[in-house]
């Protein structure tokens, strides 16, 4: 399993604005995520580039159109890309979102949220277990933001999330931005969703920043981290939890050195908790 | 509601183009202050604006010409009438030259913007050859053990960037023209069809204009079925010089190789 592999610290995600500077300067990131359908095509720039960059920082691979509650079969193309992808980067692991993107061949390019009901339960461990069996690896699944949330489910998100991890025996991402999110959208309580995680399922933490458009939060990777979200950055850290850690920023791009100043800032408050372990 | 239902319901919210929300009312609790077709309309907006900004993407002059208000109404109607089928957002909007012109609109802005659908043909094409598989390196030197009579019979490998297009309109120019800001250089004998070649030249997508008898051969090499005795043959019928021709193609990574 390639989850034997490790990566460590903060990482960032590769965004084409910072790919000059990746390759020719001396940056101090430990990895980069790779956004998995943004690299897809047969060859050009960004693919040399991402083979070139790889010379220099381990790195990810992240989807978002696994689909993994959509009712359509899995994308075997899709998937061979990405396993072709993984061996040839020597990816360390591949993640992609508990949502659905696919409704009868259309693609969203939004991830959907799901019912939490104990038939969506089971068919995303099914999915979940056909995308590692093709891809003869283990994969993290990370929650999502939603604007809206269903009547009469059978479970809260965080025990959805959970029961799937557990039913498909994957690992998790977990969002912190999007647990926010959803808490500001719909009064979820964040730390008791925390509370539920099989902590040691987590092997990666997104952190991001959400736009705040007055009557909702949107999750657009477009600003700083909030505070908030760095507080449970905290709260997740005082359980141990250590686990490697991305800045996720896709939306007006800042330039490297400002999230930089965010990597930091996550390396700092670890390395806090880890002294006071 | 099973999950089957459910996601049925959303895409009639997402795809359809007079969405419907109403199923909403029994099954969504909206998110914050929204109400459930604001919160619908999240994911409506989110999912046509993927599309939408891959076609500003891909389409920057044709934009530029019809202006941002035209050109986002017009690619709002195809996004409803050709949801993306491909996670590949790159493979996004193929058809879009052949919907202006299939557009009751288009009559109107033909007026003005004849040469609008060859436009959006050429940027499609520059746009499709940036990601188009790499081509191999090739030992030239390899050929140079072979007798003439061997190399009569190789035949061209093209590159896999290389596209063709047959235009009525000089859009090469108008493109030029409208993504430098510099003059367009029309001149006056210049006469339809015009002939041009879409490649890629060190990871950067290029056109070039070429005349009528290198579009020609190059439509021969295409189709598969020419070596090079039968390319020298016909270019001398068209009164082209192989040697000079083909070396400049070679600099260009039109032709990357030879093979039996």
């Amino acid at each position: 399993m390639l989850l034997n592999k490790q990566i460590r610290g903060t990482g960032l995600g590769l965004r084409s604005p910072h790919v000059d500077t990746l390759l020719t300067e001396d940056v101090d990131i430990p990895w980069l995520e790779v956004l998995a359908d943004n690299h897809l095509a047969a060859g050009g720039f960004d693919r040399a580039s991402l083979f070139a960059l790889r010379e220099k920082f381990p790195m990810t691979l992240h989807g978002v159109s696994s689909s993994i509650g959509g009712l359509d079969p899995i994308d075997k193309k899709y998937f061979t890309d990405i396993r072709n992808l993984m061996q040839d980067l020597e990816i360390t692991w591949f993640s992609d979102h508990l949502c659905f993107t696919q409704i009868q061949g259309k693609h969203s390019h939004d991830l959907l949220p799901l019912p939490y009901t104990e038939e969506a339960v089971k068919h995303c461990a099914q999915k979940i277990l056909d995308i590692q069996d093709f891809l003869q690896e283990t994969i993290l699944i990370e929650n999502v933001s939603s604007y809206i949330s269903i009547r009469n489910t059978e479970m809260n998100e965080a025990e959805f999330v959970k029961a799937v991890a557990e039913e498909a025996d994957c690992f998790l991402l977990l969002d912190l931005n999007n647990i926010y999110v959803n808490q500001y959208n719909h009064g979820d309580d964040a730390r008791q969703y925390i509370d539920i995680m099989p902590l040691e399922r987590i092997k990666e933490v997104h952190l991001a920043g959400f736009e705040n458009k007055q009557d909702y939060l949107l999750d657009a990777h477009n600003n700083p981290v909030a505070s908030e979200v760095w507080e449970l950055y905290s709260y997740l850290l005082e359980k141990n939890q250590y686990v490697p850690t991305l800045i996720e920023w896709d939306n007006a791009i800042p330039s490297l050195d400002r999230l930089l100043q965010e990597k930091n800032q996550a390396d700092s408050l670890r390395e806090k908790f880890l002294q006071a372990a | 509601m099973n999950l089957a239902e459910y996601q049925e319901y959303f895409s009639k919210a997402l795809f359809n183009s007079r969405p419907d929300f109403d199923w909403g009312n029994a099954v969504i609790k909206p998110a914050g202050r929204l109400d459930i077709q604001q919160s619908l309309e999240v994911y409506r907006t989110n999912t046509h604006g993927a599309c939408i900004n891959t076609l500003k993407q891909i389409f920057p002059i044709c934009m530029k010409v019809l202006g941002v208000g035209f050109f986002t109404a017009l690619a709002k109607r195809y996004v409803q009438k050709y949801p993306s089928k491909n996670s590949d957002l790159n493979a996004y909007g193929s058809s879009f030259s052949e919907f202006i012109k299939s557009q009751n609109i288009y009559q109107d802005i033909a007026q003005d913007l004849p040469y609008l659908k060859e436009l959006a043909l050429l940027e499609w094409d520059l746009h499709a050859v940036y990601y188009v598989e790499d081509d191999e390196n090739f030992d030239w030197s390899s050929l140079q053990t072979k007798s003439v009579e061997e190399q009569l019979k190789l035949k061209p490998i093209l590159s896999h960037s290389l596209r063709l297009l047959n235009m009525q309109f000089p859009v090469d120019k108008i493109w030029f023209a409208n993504n430098t800001g510099e003059a367009s250089t029309i001149t006056e004998n210049e006469t339809s069809p015009y002939h041009l070649v879409i490649s890629r030249y060190d990871y950067r997508a290029v056109v070039k204009r070429i005349t009528e008898q290198e579009y020609v051969l190059l439509n021969m090499l295409l189709r598969d079925t020419s070596n090079m005795q039968e390319l020298t043959e016909k270019s001398q019928e068209l009164g082209l010089i192989p040697s000079e021709f083909l070396t400049q193609w070679m600099k260009s990574s039109w032709i990357v190789g030879m093979r039996l």
